[in-house]
């Protein structure tokens, strides 16, 4: 049995009759992290959505396993109990459910319970505690509801973390307070991640392994995140895909 | 028959009356008010508030301040419709509630009107005059005893609110499944003055109809209209509220939340009319469906004559939302725990102000509402 947390094969997504995704493949190994980069509307966020199991990403051909286990056929809540969480780029408001009790859902408590110390600390360290009483994104600015969702994925004590964008729409601060927070969550519990950015900020706090780049729903190479980003910044994803052509010729 | 003591009251109507949020412990309230079919059968003010408040059968009210003559069918037209006609023709009495002048009435003035006969109309007329500067919450109950069948409530509400005086009313309907309810209830609201309304209906009503008018006839006058209404199997409902803004800066909210099912009509109306130069009014109707077997209708109507009015609205109903189902069901709920979160949310009444009674009513229903669905 090898080490993979999560192996994807031959994956094709469609929404509706529209193929979103094809033929994509990723091994990712228990402890390592990715970044998964890609130009708007390549496919980068239904990969993610489609690994979670979200409608109406629905998976057509290939397969995704978690820890060895086949999972495309489950649903949402059984693949978060499994230990899969995904952090929203654009998380809902919900209308009438509190921030506390949503932090409460996260931690298994029920809507009377007390957060410990520790969790009222670790809310505090993210700049929570005044939006507590608060409907849960109702109002939040873009960063609030990035802390916002960051502090539920810590608290729901994931195995595999799928980060949506966690830099967009947030401050300097609020970053460097948020990717510091995952990578010591990641170093601490040997959880993986896949985390799409657009900007390098972030490679700068969490530390990956790899990077894939997703272009019109296909993956391509796995070279060094920083080199890969850097060659983006530059260059942009058109010398990417010239690149990635040659690595498939090379390949096939 | 007229009781002295509360107590003396049949137990099985203090039952359903606790049933709607009524506190018949007399402790926390400043007085308690019961008119059972046709009758007034216990009116008593607490001997704290005594000096505060007025309360008595309207009938009785009449006798003893003929100057009340100038208050009544002053607000309602009595040759509105067929209800108000027949009130206007034969009446059973009603509650008459005076908060004095400068009054702070700090715990809630309680009336309970009740039909424990089968085929019994209640035909009631309600004058209530909130004194200057006075400041009080009244929480009256319209209820069916659950033995009763087909009865009918016509009820005529006219509500004074006088200059700076501030009255909250909190109505709470507890009806059965074979009730006609017409309400005719109108608010007059002077300067400085503010009116809350909390409507709340969460039991079945076969055919309720009611349109209360609000006059924001004062300089900084307010009226503040929340309704909270679940409409279910075999029910029709046609409810709304209506502001007048007349008065310079003079406002108005209008909230309704509501949720249908099965085999169930709501219509959810809403109209502000803006009438001064400097007047603001916002109103938002939001329906929740929970199957495709109820019909909810909202119908928001802005009327504006003066260009300084500034309405808006905001109206959605529908069924719960799908990527909030599924965001929660990826924080580890099932898909029945998020629907339950999400109608719970919905229905979340926190804002109002509600009695603890009331708001612990509430949520046990909306527990088995969204245990069901």
């Amino acid at each position: 049995m090898n080490n993979n947390i999560l192996e994807i094969e031959g994956l094709q997504v469609k929404v509706f009759d529209k193929t979103i995704l094809d033929n994509i493949n990723l091994e990712l190994e228990s402890g390592q992290n990715w970044f998964i980069f890609g130009p708007n509307g390549s496919g980068k966020s239904s990969l993610l959505k489609a690994i979670m199991g979200i409608p109406p990403y629905r998976v057509t051909a290939g397969s995704i396993r978690f820890m060895g286990e086949e999972i495309t056929g489950m649903g949402v809540d059984e693949r978060s109990k499994l230990g899969i969480i995904i952090g929203y780029q654009h998380p809902p408001e919900l209308q009438g459910v509190k921030l506390s009790h949503m932090l409460k859902i996260c931690l298994g408590k029920g809507k009377d319970d007390d957060f410990s110390e520790d969790e009222l600390e670790m809310i505090d360290r993210f700049n929570l505690t005044q939006f507590l009483d608060r409907d849960a994104n109702v109002g939040f600015s873009g960063g609030e509801r990035k802390r916002a969702e960051i502090l539920q994925i810590m608290f729901l004590q994931p195995k595999l973390i799928l980060l949506d964008e966690p830099d967009s729409g947030v401050d300097v601060d609020s970053l460097r307070l948020l990717a510091i927070e995952i990578q010591r969550y990641l170093k601490t519990t040997g959880a993986s991640a896949l985390v799409i950015t657009h900007k390098g900020d972030i490679l700068d706090y969490i530390e990956a392994d790899h990077a894939c780049v997703i272009i019109d729903g296909m993956n391509y190479c796995y070279p060094d995140p920083k080199r890969i980003y850097e060659e983006i910044r530059v260059r942009g994803y058109d010398h990417c895909l010239d690149c990635t052509e040659r690595i498939r010729e090379a390949m096939s | 028959m007229k009781k002295n003591n509360l107590m003396d009251i049949p137990h099985t109507i203090l039952e359903e009356a606790m049933k709607t949020g009524v506190n018949v412990s007399e402790e926390e309230t400043s007085g308690v008010f019961f008119h059972v079919d046709q009758n007034t059968i216990y009116s008593k003010v607490g001997t704290a508030f005594m000096d505060q408040v007025e309360m008595m059968d309207t009938k009785d009210a009449l006798k003893k301040y003929p100057w009340l003559e100038e208050y009544r069918w002053k607000l309602v037209d009595p040759e509105k419709d067929e209800y108000t006609k027949t009130v206007h023709k034969d009446w059973s009495g009603g509650y008459f509630m005076r908060i004095k002048k400068d009054a702070k009435v700090t715990f809630p003035l309680q009336s309970c009107l009740m039909i424990t006969g089968d085929k019994s109309k209640q035909k009631v007329h309600n004058i209530i005059i909130a004194e200057e500067g006075s400041d009080c919450n009244i929480l009256t109950t319209c209820t069916q005893h659950s033995g009763a069948q087909e009865a009918a409530h016509y009820g005529i509400s006219e509500i004074y609110v006088k200059k700076g005086a501030k009255l909250t009313f909190t109505m709470v309907h507890h009806w059965a499944e074979d009730t006609k309810v017409r309400p005719r209830t109108a608010i007059r609201i002077d300067d400085d003055a503010e009116f809350v309304s909390n409507y709340i209906c969460m039991s079945p009503a076969k055919d309720v109809q009611m349109f209360p008018k609000a006059v924001c006839s004062g300089v900084n006058s307010k009226a503040v209209f929340n309704s909270i209404l679940y409409v279910q199997e075999g029910n029709w409902m046609d409810i709304g509220s209506w502001a007048v803004l007349k008065g310079n800066n003079s406002n108005t909210e209008l909230n309704t939340r509501a949720i249908c099912r099965k085999d169930s009509t709501l219509i959810s109306r809403g109209t502000i009319e803006g009438n001064s130069d400097k007047c603001r009014g916002h109103l938002e109707c939001r329906g929740l469906l929970l199957d495709d077997e109820a019909v909810l209708e909202a119908i928001p109507i802005l009327r504006a004559t003066k260009m300084g009015a500034e309405l808006s609205h905001e109206a959605a109903v529908g069924k719960l939302n799908e990527g909030e189902i599924t965001y929660l069901m990826s924080r580890k709920l099932s898909e029945d725990q998020a629907i339950g979160i999400l109608i719970r949310g919905f229905m979340d009444v926190s804002i109002m102000g509600l009695s603890p009674a009331i708001k612990e009513e509430i949520d046990k229903i909306v527990d088995l509402v969204a245990d069901a669905s």
